[in-house]
């Protein structure tokens, strides 16, 4: 199988499509997700957008790659950068907390006045996230949201895998206080 | 924070972020497919668009000469809209690529 840097000289010196077809393909579930994780759930359909414009500039620019990183990194640092300036777009046309938020915060506490809790904590939660550095919120969505593991994050975030690490236990640290100073003292 | 503290977030997160993860449509390779021939052109184009900048530049070249104006008149009015043009071309994607990466 041949490597993303054959596959971007393929491109780069005679067009071909399979050869950007096959890049697309490997790369273009991490791309959606890295970008889901910075706009959230609410987003799905922007992250999607996002994805194909950093594939149409990855292929409008390919010639430029000079190959000093792995393609991956970059694609997944266009992606990055493309994800927040859209977020600082959308970010004033959005719900305050949208409805599939709302229905997503279901919990399983027993009683009702627990439920009731559960559903307040998540929804601060929720709110204080949003207080955070975007890099700490694509790391938490990615590692607690979509699942992936510690190395998976660092490779998306083109990161050393302690800084993830770091990041996570930052957020955490910065998330509880943020809790805390709403009157979640059990938190 | 303590170790504790650490924990009881991680249990919270865990909790809070369960909602089902969302994948990406169908026809995502289609759309993109279709958007990246839409930026290029086919051979055809290529030779329609090499065909019009070449009568336009023998047309306007013509045109000026009819007038009697002077050759270094014709060659400004003729090369520095081109020139310009080429440069703010070349700025603009420099600045798209270097915002893409």
């Amino acid at each position: 199988m041949d490597s993303d840097e054959a596959l971007v000289a393929r491109c780069v010196a005679r067009g071909d499509d399979d050869a950007f077809a096959e890049l697309v393909r490997r790369h273009r579930d991490h791309s959606f997700r890295l970008a889901l994780s910075i706009l959230g759930r609410e987003f799905v359909g922007e992250a999607e957008e996002v994805t194909q414009e950093v594939f149409l500039r990855a292929h409008h620019a390919l010639s430029t790659f000079r190959g000093e990183a792995k393609f991956s990194s970059w694609i997944y640092r266009i992606t990055f950068n493309q994800a927040v300036n859209l977020k600082e777009r959308v970010r004033y046309h959005a719900p305050h907390l949208s409805d599939d938020v709302l229905t997503g915060l279901t919990s399983s506490a027993p009683g009702p006045h627990d439920q009731l809790e559960a559903v307040r904590t998540s929804r601060a939660l929720t709110e204080c996230m949003a207080e955070l550095p975007e890099v700490y919120q694509s790391a938490l969505r990615l590692h607690y949201w979509l699942g992936l593991g510690l190395g998976e994050v660092a490779e998306l975030l083109v990161v050393p895998e302690n800084t993830v690490k770091s990041y996570l236990h930052r957020a955490r640290r910065l998330l509880h206080v943020m809790l805390q100073a709403r009157g979640f003292e059990h938190v | 924070m303590s170790e504790r503290e650490q924990d009881q977030m991680h249990q919270l997160l865990s909790q809070a972020m369960t909602a089902p993860v969302p994948t990406m449509s169908n026809d995502f390779d289609r759309r993109l497919t279709r958007r990246l021939q839409s930026t290029r052109l086919d051979r055809r184009g290529r030779l329609v668009l090499a065909a019009y900048s070449g009568f336009a530049l023998v047309g306007s070249i013509w045109a000026m000469r009819e007038v009697a104006t002077e050759w270094t008149i014709i060659v400004g009015f003729v090369v520095v809209p081109i020139c310009v043009v080429a440069v703010v071309c070349r700025r603009h994607l420099r600045r798209a690529v270097r915002h893409a990466g």
